[in-house]
């Protein structure tokens, strides 16, 4: 599962914040399945492959990795980093990998469907918003 | 460590409330090695420390919603912002055994719109809601839906007793669409009966509701907030709006 490409995303597209905030586990654990990582490496990983359209409040993050770590879905371990200053990394667990293979069919799936929804409809719908 | 780091952390964590100093210190030092690495990283972009501090902390979040999210499951959670999770939750939204807020749900829920086995409110969904708009297994208000409906306007169920009913056996006087008749109902939907009866004892529903409403929402309320702010301003006093 690679993550490697930054995301080019319409900016003319407001974000529903109900849907990003649905998605945020699915987010992290997408970044940290690439290597174990830490809340503000996370958080900047997070906002250069969005391109800066994920806005997320940096403090916001940390009580979704706590979450995430009580249901098992990550395992934190602490390290010494290079400023030596004690730092708490994050890595998936099994139990996350299993829950964004999920995920992301679920993803998948919606995509589909949607695709041929509007594939199948007379109408498509222009870049601004518009039909034509 | 900068005095403003300290005192937006120490606001942080007093809002966070853990119980588990170890755990507390832990969380504290990985809050603080975030904001410790957002400044040195505005600092390498140009900025002055004094100004990379503020930036570091404007962009962690507000203090209290940041204190607020990070809160465990607790046996009370009194909150002014967002969910509040506990045995008894007190908040905008709440949720709990006992929830008590604008939106609540909870084994006992009292609100303008809850859900509960046993929910009194204004919209209401429960095994036993009791509502001015209610909907349930046994549902008593003004307007309820539900296997009993007894409502002061409208009702609709299985046994519906209102001004106006619509449903099988409708024991009302006014308007009714009554599947069965007074003579023809029954007998086990007559073994409802007493409910019906017991209901109707209750002089005036809305002055029921009203008070119950007060005495089970308002005054647990005022009391929990009130040993909040007791809770925050002994920690700093400066925090009390």
């Amino acid at each position: 599962m690679s993550f490697q490409k930054k995301v080019h995303l319409d900016k003319k597209v407001v974000p529903n914040k109900k849907s990003l905030d649905g998605n945020v586990e699915t987010f992290l654990l997408l970044i940290l399945e690439e290597s174990p990582n830490y809340g503000y490496a996370i958080v900047r990983e997070l906002k250069q492959k969005t391109d800066g359209l994920l806005r997320l409040g940096e403090g916001t993050v940390y009580p979704v990795l706590y979450r995430m770590e009580e249901r098992g879905v990550l395992e934190s371990f602490w390290q010494e980093g290079p400023n030596g200053r004690k730092r708490k990394y994050y890595r998936v667990a099994q139990k996350g990998k299993k829950a964004l293979a999920s995920n992301l069919s679920q993803w998948d799936y919606l995509v589909r469907v949607m695709e041929t929804i509007r594939d199948n409809s007379n109408l498509s719908l222009h870049p601004e918003g518009g039909s034509v | 460590m900068s005095a403003a780091l300290d005192r937006y952390l120490d606001r942080v964590m007093g809002v966070a409330d853990y119980r588990d100093e170890a755990e507390a210190a832990a969380v504290r030092a990985e809050l603080e090695d975030h904001l410790l690495e957002k400044v040195d990283e505005l600092k390498r972009d140009g900025l002055e420390r004094a100004e990379a501090i503020i930036q570091a902390i404007e962009d962690h979040g507000n203090p209290v919603v940041v204190g607020y999210r990070l809160r465990k499951w607790s046996l009370i959670d009194v909150r002014t912002r967002g969910t509040a999770r506990g045995v008894i939750a007190i908040g905008p939204r709440a949720v709990g055994i006992f929830a008590f807020g604008g939106i609540a749900i909870g084994l006992f829920s009292v609100g303008a719109c809850c859900i509960g086995l046993f929910s009194l409110g204004g919209f209401v969904l429960g095994l036993f809601g009791f509502g001015l708009i209610a909907a349930g297994g046994v549902a008593h208000g003004m307007y309820v839906i539900g296997l009993i409906a007894i409502g002061g306007m409208v009702a609709v169920g299985v046994i519906a007793a209102g001004a106006t009913g619509i449903g099988f056996w409708v024991p009302s006087t006014w308007t009714v669409i009554s599947y069965y008749s007074q003579e023809t109902v029954p007998q086990w939907l007559q073994f409802f009966d007493p409910v019906i009866q017991c209901s109707r004892q209750i002089p005036d529903s809305k002055v029921t509701i009203i008070i119950l409403f007060i005495v089970l929402l308002i005054i647990p309320l005022k009391w929990l907030q009130l040993r909040e702010y007791r809770r925050i301003k002994k920690i700093n006093p400066s925090w009390i709006d």
